[in-house]
């Protein structure tokens, strides 16, 4: 699950970044973003990209977590290539689902204090 | 090395060296890669080359594991001085034995004999004779039947060519981040350099870590000097040193004098005194497995029983795992022997050299590992048929085919598909040679390389285009009826081994299939191209088209 969160979290931030870029902007969105929202994106890109670290940090340890974090990065970038080749509308759905997954994993340790608080 | 004296830009100079380094050794790197790239699940491929080894089912249950085959090594080793036990793993079915008989005075390996057992039962299993994965994992960096020392050295050279194409690679690569994501399919030329970049941009890491601790690991052999003047050659001292001291301990099992007396006269039931043990190694690691169980003088007075934790949780730190080791008799915990220390050399060292090794993490770390060595194998591909397809102008221009381009264009094919077709080969051979023959593991071998040497044959004899497309069908009918024969010759097939649970085994029959559908893409994709270029040729026949690669 560790995996998948890490895989999850970047493709969400190589999305975002790959949004930033002028070749790929037109497969992502409608229009040309704003320069605001442009520089957003960027900069939420690589701090989403600094967050995945910490999952692979905490499941492996630093020198094996640093190598499964690329390794994941790798491939999430490698899946993400293949999309705006071949389905770049399927982007969207992907990212949503991701969101939401992802949501859900880390409300998980929340649920475990609900039995507690209810009557 | 312009012919016309302009001044060259340094990325046209490194455009230069990037194909000429990448043409030379490209081959050779090619190989390096694909063995290497299978090599991570070498354990798991020699696993599947003993299918008698494929009945040995662990129950999951440790201590009945434990004392199945201490109850096997009583019969099987009465008199021995020390049992040492490797258990199941989920790249190991079976608990690998080895021990040493009194008589043996050899030190070190050779007085050490070793088997197979069951780990439900605790019988011994004798597999069939061969190389295995080894094989593979040898050949990645030793090559074959030539002296270790030459071998080395061709790959090590290779490496560092490797190094310098990653370099000037990178500084050639005109729009590195605008062409990040990029792969625009079905435009030739433009296709496979996006290709080559994209395999070669998005796993650099994995490109420069490999390579790096490539050169790291043959150091020994490349840069021979500083060792032989500090240790004056004596090249044990050195590796003695460098491991950080004799870490005592683990299979040899030397005993220790000066303990305390004995407090044991008559021999002890390992299996009852095995228990407790177990429980407070869980206890003291816990979420770790234990992975080798070492008996000192089984049988003896004074026995003592060492258990050893399954690997390392951390790169910094190659083999230096928990110890905990038992009064046999008495079941009180003797010693904690601490692992040695490391100096911070050997721990960069041991960072990059295990990652290049891959057996310290769980699945999921190895199997990034190969999957990026897939990638890796992809780039030096598609740079290979790059190559190719950047001169084709220049061949329709000509209106013929250099003598070189057909050298480099054939030896493509021979290296890209033939050594799919030699590994599957390979595979092949060791379930339709017979399990007693004679030098079967030899022959094993000489199959991969008749093979190889055949498709060799073939792509020169045949036109290019037809060549690829062969062989490529040829690969994948090899790799797809694999995981059939596997059941037939007496192994677990796909079925009962993920019913059973054995992942390694299921796990090689499945990329055996995913193999087979690479090379079937492959050809469905060559066979498109082929009839969509014939079409459009019937009007003009006369037209002087060369035989074209993809």
């Amino acid at each position: 699950m560790m995996t998948f969160l890490i895989f999850g979290l970047c493709y969400l931030a190589m999305t975002m970044i790959s949004a930033t870029m002028s070749r790929h902007q037109h497969q992502l969105l409608a229009s040309v973003p704003a320069p605001r929202l442009v520089q957003g994106l960027r900069y939420g890109g690589w701090l989403v990209l600094a967050v995945a670290l910490a999952p692979a940090l905490r499941t492996w340890g630093v020198s094996v977590g640093i190598a499964a974090w690329l390794g994941l990065l790798t491939f999430a970038c490698l899946a993400l290539a293949l999309q705006l080749t071949y389905r770049p509308r399927s982007i969207w759905r992907c990212s949503l689902a991701l969101i939401a997954l992802i949501a859900l994993i880390a409300l998980m340790p929340l649920a475990r204090l609900l039995p507690a608080t209810l009557p | 090395m312009r012919i016309d004296h302009k001044p060259e830009g340094i990325r046209q100079s490194m455009s230069w060296l990037h194909t000429w380094t990448g043409i030379v050794l490209g081959w050779l790197l090619y190989v390096i890669f694909f063995t290497g790239t299978l090599s991570y699940f070498q354990d798991e491929i020699s696993l599947w080359m003993k299918p008698e080894l494929h009945r040995s089912v662990p129950t999951g249950d440790v201590d009945q594991t434990v004392q199945a085959t201490l109850a096997g090594m009583h019969t099987l080793a009465p008199n021995a001085t020390a049992w040492t036990l490797n258990l199941p793993t989920e790249r190991r079915t079976t608990v690998a034995a080895s021990w040493r008989e009194p008589g043996s005075e050899n030190a070190g390996r050779a007085g050490t004999k070793r088997a197979e057992l069951d780990a439900a039962t605790g019988e011994q299993i004798t597999p069939r004779e061969t190389r295995g994965g080894g094989f593979l994992y040898r050949f990645h960096f030793e090559l074959h039947s030539m002296p270790r020392a030459v071998s080395r050295w061709i790959v090590g050279i290779a490496t560092m060519f490797m190094l310098v194409a990653i370099i000037s690679g990178v500084i050639t690569h005109k729009k590195i981040f605008t062409d990040f994501f990029t792969f625009r399919p079905r435009k030739g030329q433009r296709s496979w350099l996006d290709a080559h970049n994209v395999t070669a941009v998005l796993a650099l890491p994995f490109h420069v870590m490999i390579t790096f601790s490539g050169l790291l690991l043959l150091m020994g052999t490349l840069m021979a000097w500083p060792v032989d003047a500090v240790y004056q050659g004596d090249r044990q001292a050195y590796n003695a040193e460098r491991r950080g001291g004799g870490g005592g301990g683990g299979g040899d099992g030397a005993p220790r004098r000066g303990t305390r007396p004995m407090a044991d006269a008559q021999p002890v039931d390992l299996a009852v005194a095995i228990v407790p043990m177990l429980a407070e190694a869980k206890a003291q690691w816990p979420g770790r497995a234990v992975g080798t169980v070492t008996v000192n003088k089984p049988g003896k007075p004074g026995a003592t029983i060492e258990l050893r934790e399954h690997g390392s949780e951390s790169l910094l730190s190659r083999g230096a795992a928990r110890r905990l080791r038992f009064d046999a008799a008495t079941g009180t915990l003797r010693e904690q022997p601490a692992p040695a220390p490391q100096s911070a050399a050997n721990a960069i060292y041991n960072v990059v050299v295990v990652a290049h090794l891959g057996d310290f993490a769980g699945p999921t770390v190895r199997w990034l590992l190969f999957l990026s060595g897939v990638a890796g194998t992809a780039m030096v591909g598609t740079g290979l048929v790059l190559w190719v397809v950047k001169r084709l102008p220049e061949r329709r221009k000509l209106g013929r085919t250099p003598w070189g381009h057909h050298l480099v264009e054939k030896s493509n094919i021979a290296v890209i598909t033939g050594l799919a077709m030699a590994t599957a080969g390979y595979f092949w051979l060791n379930r339709l040679l017979p399990a007693d023959m004679a030098g079967r593991t030899g022959w094993e071998i000489n199959g991969f390389f008749i093979v190889w040497l055949a498709s060799l044959v073939h792509a020169v004899l045949r036109p290019a285009r037809a060549a690829w497309i062969e062989q490529s069908i040829g690969a994948a009918v090899l790799f797809a009826l694999l995981p059939l024969l596997n059941p037939l010759t007496g192994g677990h097939g796909l079925v009962s081994s993920l019913v059973l649970g054995q992942l390694s085994i299921a796990g090689v029959d499945l990329a055996m299939l995913a193999l087979a559908s690479i090379f079937a893409t492959i050809a469905a994709h060559l066979i498109g191209k082929a009839r969509k270029t014939a079409a459009p040729a019937r009007p003009a026949p006369a037209a002087p088209s060369a035989p074209v690669t993809p």
